[in-house]
């Protein structure tokens, strides 16, 4: 039934669409702060859209390049302007030399195939250029919804990246399948051919594809003010290690993972020495310095899956999955080494940060978190008491 | 009966409110945002959906469905969407006001026959509550917009429900004028159908992308309370307070109004710490804020600077009544024991205050109620010290 629809009305109702979206785009970038360059790139994709479907509805039985080319042009630059978008908000670097690649490839390829189709169909005009922009398209649709897919993946999980990605990956299948079908069974192509060159069906097609890739694109901007809120809400504002609510969180799941799987792990707790000093010395700036500065040297003696969090103040907690305590305190006395190794350049001054550090693992399923980190702290304050820039083992430290 | 280009138009409203209610499904129940007004968001679409395809079978037979039906499935739909606007501008649910409205002008519709001879006077009930509704959403999406992102957003992201409102608004008016069924343009079932079915597929986006804009803005302001507010105590964090210190010692500078600096840390806090354990220590935390804060006027501000540590800024405020104002809180803390596991435990605290001198930094004041602040634990903890006036 939708194949009867007049496509004149749905060449208008797209140019209606694509239109209202270049609007609003245009109106929302300000006050949602929007980048501007991404904006910039949404509102001419859509305005590319909505020339390539004005040409499209003008279409006639007379000859005319303009025409016969334009609407696919304009619908290949307005794809590539909506992966360049794309690529921008999932902060992926735009890769232009693929272009410079692909380009004549395609070309190529579409040169050798579309001449077993007859070359020139009066409204759709030359039969290789048809081929080639159609392939184009439809690989650097799919290539765009592997770039978003990848990116959304890892912190939305499955569900939440097929819903914003499918739109340009079945547009890509789609654009494909049309060349497939042209080539493989030109006379089912030429029954569907209208003035317009295009289906009805495939119009259908294409303003659903084009609706839903503008609610996928405000998908993808939400999903970027969740990363937000998450690192906000899970991350210290001044070093960028897990705050104190994480961490601790961290360690329950920890617990939770060693009650059920039987699987070991250790805490260290540590604290810059005589960092009243520093901050008395340097001003406050230099103690945010200071802290900054430790955790960046010791994460960097840390394993991909050690956690370390800012317990408070010049406190901060490492949580060390699968290590047993001597494990522990061997990855300790790394991370003391590594302090002792790389002074804090401030303002061209060279300034030791040291650290003393307290080790403890889980005594057994039934030991709380607090009575955990309390094992730490007391190892740690052992620690300190014993002269500073040390590394204390919690059995060890209470006979 | 209705034209093979409005039966077009119409599929493609159809798949547009479609579209609509997934991605707010999907936007209120996988990703968790705002779930309530999402799916508020959601069930409008979907009743406007129902509305404009109920009104396209509008014929010459009598129907209770077609006439009066598909008008309060509208109404009903407009209602969803406002009270989803309220849900993310943190507004009261107006109850009485939406059952007024919907009882008000289901009866009305509901008493006309339900012929298509009605038609002008439903389409005044209609389209005065539809203008009603949709002006009241936009004075409710305004004061929330306006608080969070400014008058700009509010052109921006609000305007298309103050033009619903004008628009229904004209109608009801012509139709009055009118007093011929025939000639009310925007009737679906008629002739003048497809003009009427584009507007509504403009309408219907700009309705939608308002919406998004509406939620975004939400999510923005989250995101700036977020990086402001320090995460256990919600007072200002260490960056937030050192800005609004900034801002007052501009102030100073331009127009010699002078401000107080209070700095004040809790006594024997490693102690309580110890002893109640790190929840403990956290609930110590927070019952100071909110027993210090109670002292405070409007326009000071309070900021954790850091472990137990805080700082709290009195603008407009001289010597003596920043040492006053310390005084109070010192004594607020000193009278309201934290109450842990049934058992009150005494918390108090050690102010040290400053007013600026002539070119003092924000470094210079924090440097002197930190002193002010080092003499008070010093003295015995549980008091109040001034900062030495600075040496000419």
């Amino acid at each position: 039934m939708f194949a009867d629809d007049s496509p004149l009305i749905l060449i208008q109702s797209i140019m209606t669409i694509v239109g209202t979206c270049a609007l609003a785009w245009a109106i929302l970038t300000a006050p949602l702060r929007i980048d501007w360059r991404v904006s910039t790139l949404l509102i001419s994709a859509n305005s590319l859209l909505f020339a390539a479907f004005w040409l499209l509805s003008q279409r006639s039985e007379a000859e005319s390049p303009l025409l016969a080319m334009g609407p696919n042009l304009g619908v290949l630059a307005s794809i590539v302007l909506f992966r360049i978008a794309l690529q921008l908000m999932t902060r992926q670097t735009v890769k232009w030399r693929e272009y410079l690649l692909v380009v004549p490839v395609v070309i190529g390829l579409a040169a050798i195939v579309s001449p077993l189709a007859g070359s020139v169909l009066p409204p759709i005009g030359s039969v290789p250029a048809m081929v080639t922009t159609f392939l184009l398209g439809s690989w650097v649709l799919l290539r765009c919804a592997r770039e978003v897919a990848k990116a959304l993946f890892e912190e939305f999980g499955i569900l939440a990246t097929t819903a914003i990605t499918w739109p340009f990956a079945i547009a890509g299948v789609m654009l494909f399948g049309r060349v497939a079908i042209f080539l493989s069974l030109p006379q089912l192509f030429a029954e569907q051919i209208n003035i317009y060159g295009v289906s009805s069906l495939f119009l259908w097609t294409c303003l659903t594809l084009l609706l839903a890739g503008n609610c996928s694109i405000v998908g993808i901007l939400i999903a970027r003010l969740i990363t937000q809120i998450r690192v906000l809400a899970e991350r210290d504002v001044l070093t960028g290690a897990w705050n104190r609510q994480a961490i601790e969180g961290h360690l329950e799941s920890a617990r939770a993972r060693s009650r059920r799987y039987g699987e070991i792990f250790a805490l260290v707790l540590f604290d810059l020495d005589h960092f009243k000093s520093v901050n008395d010395r340097l001003g406050h700036d230099g103690g945010d310095a200071a802290l900054k500065h430790a955790t960046l040297v010791v994460g960097d003696a840390l394993r991909q899956l050690d956690i370390i969090g800012r317990f408070g103040g010049e406190e901060f907690l490492v949580l060390l999955p699968m290590t047993d305590l001597s494990g522990a305190r061997g990855a300790a006395e790394r991370m003391r080494q590594a302090l002792v190794a790389t002074p804090l350049i401030w303002q061209g001054q060279s300034i030791p940060i040291s650290a003393s550090f307290g080790v403890a693992n889980t005594n057994g399923p039934a030991e709380s978190a607090d009575s955990l980190v309390q094992r730490a702290d007391k190892a740690l304050y052992f620690a300190k008491a014993s002269g500073r820039n040390r590394v204390e083992v919690e059995d060890t430290a209470i006979p | 009966m209705i034209s093979a280009d409005a039966l077009t138009l119409l599929r493609v409203i159809s798949l547009l409110t479609g579209l609509a209610v997934i991605a707010w499904t999907g936007i209120g129940l996988p990703m968790r945002i705002a779930p309530g007004a999402a799916l508020r968001f959601a069930s409008g679409n979907l009743l406007i959906m129902a509305s404009i395809l109920l009104t396209m079978q509008r014929g010459p037979e009598p129907s209770y469905v077609f006439y009066p039906g598909a008008d309060m499935a509208g109404l009903l739909a407009f209602t969803l969407v406002r009270s989803g606007i309220q849900k993310l501008g943190r507004q009261a649910f107006t109850l009485n006001e939406n059952v007024a409205v919907l009882f008000l002008s289901g009866i009305a519709e509901f008493a006309l026959p339900p012929v298509v001879e009605s038609t002008t006077a439903a389409s005044v009930i209609y389209s005065l509550a539809v203008a009603w509704i949709s002006l009241r959403a936009f004075r409710e999406a305004a004061l929330a917009l306006r608080a969070e992102l400014g008058w700009i957003a509010v052109v921006a992201i609000a305007w298309p429900f103050a033009v619903l409102g004008a628009m229904m608004l004209l109608r009801a008016f012509f139709s009055l004028g009118s007093g011929n069924h025939q000639v009310v343009a925007a009737e679906l079932h008629l002739s003048g159908a497809v003009p009427v079915l584009w507007a509504l597929i403009v309408l219907t986006m700009a309705l939608n992308f308002s919406l998004v804009g509406m939620a975004f803005s939400r999510l923005m302001a989250r995101i700036r309370a977020m990086a402001e507010r320090d995460g256990l105590t919600g007072v200002w964090n260490r960056r937030a307070i050192e800005t609004r210190i900034k801002g007052e010692a501009e102030r100073f500078r331009r127009s010699s109004k002078t401000y107080v600096l209070v700095m004040f840390d809790l006594d024997h806090f490693k102690a309580v710490n110890d002893r109640l354990g790190h929840a403990g220590g956290d609930a110590a935390l927070c019952h100071a804020v909110s027993i210090v804060g109670s002292t405070l006027r409007h326009l000071d501000s309070l900021g954790r600077f850091g472990g137990e540590e805080f700082l709290v800024l009195l603008p407009n405020t001289d010597i003596a009544g920043g040492g006053g104002a310390a005084e109070r809180m010192r004594t607020a803390l000193e009278a309201n024991p934290m109450i842990w596991g049934g058992n009150p435990v005494p918390i108090t605290a050690s102010f040290g205050f400053a007013v600026p001198g002539q070119g003092d930094t924000v470094q210079d004041m924090l440097k002197r109620v930190d002193e002010a602040l080092y003499r008070a634990k010093a003295g015995g903890r549980n008091r109040v010290e001034g900062a030495v006036e600075k040496a000419q």
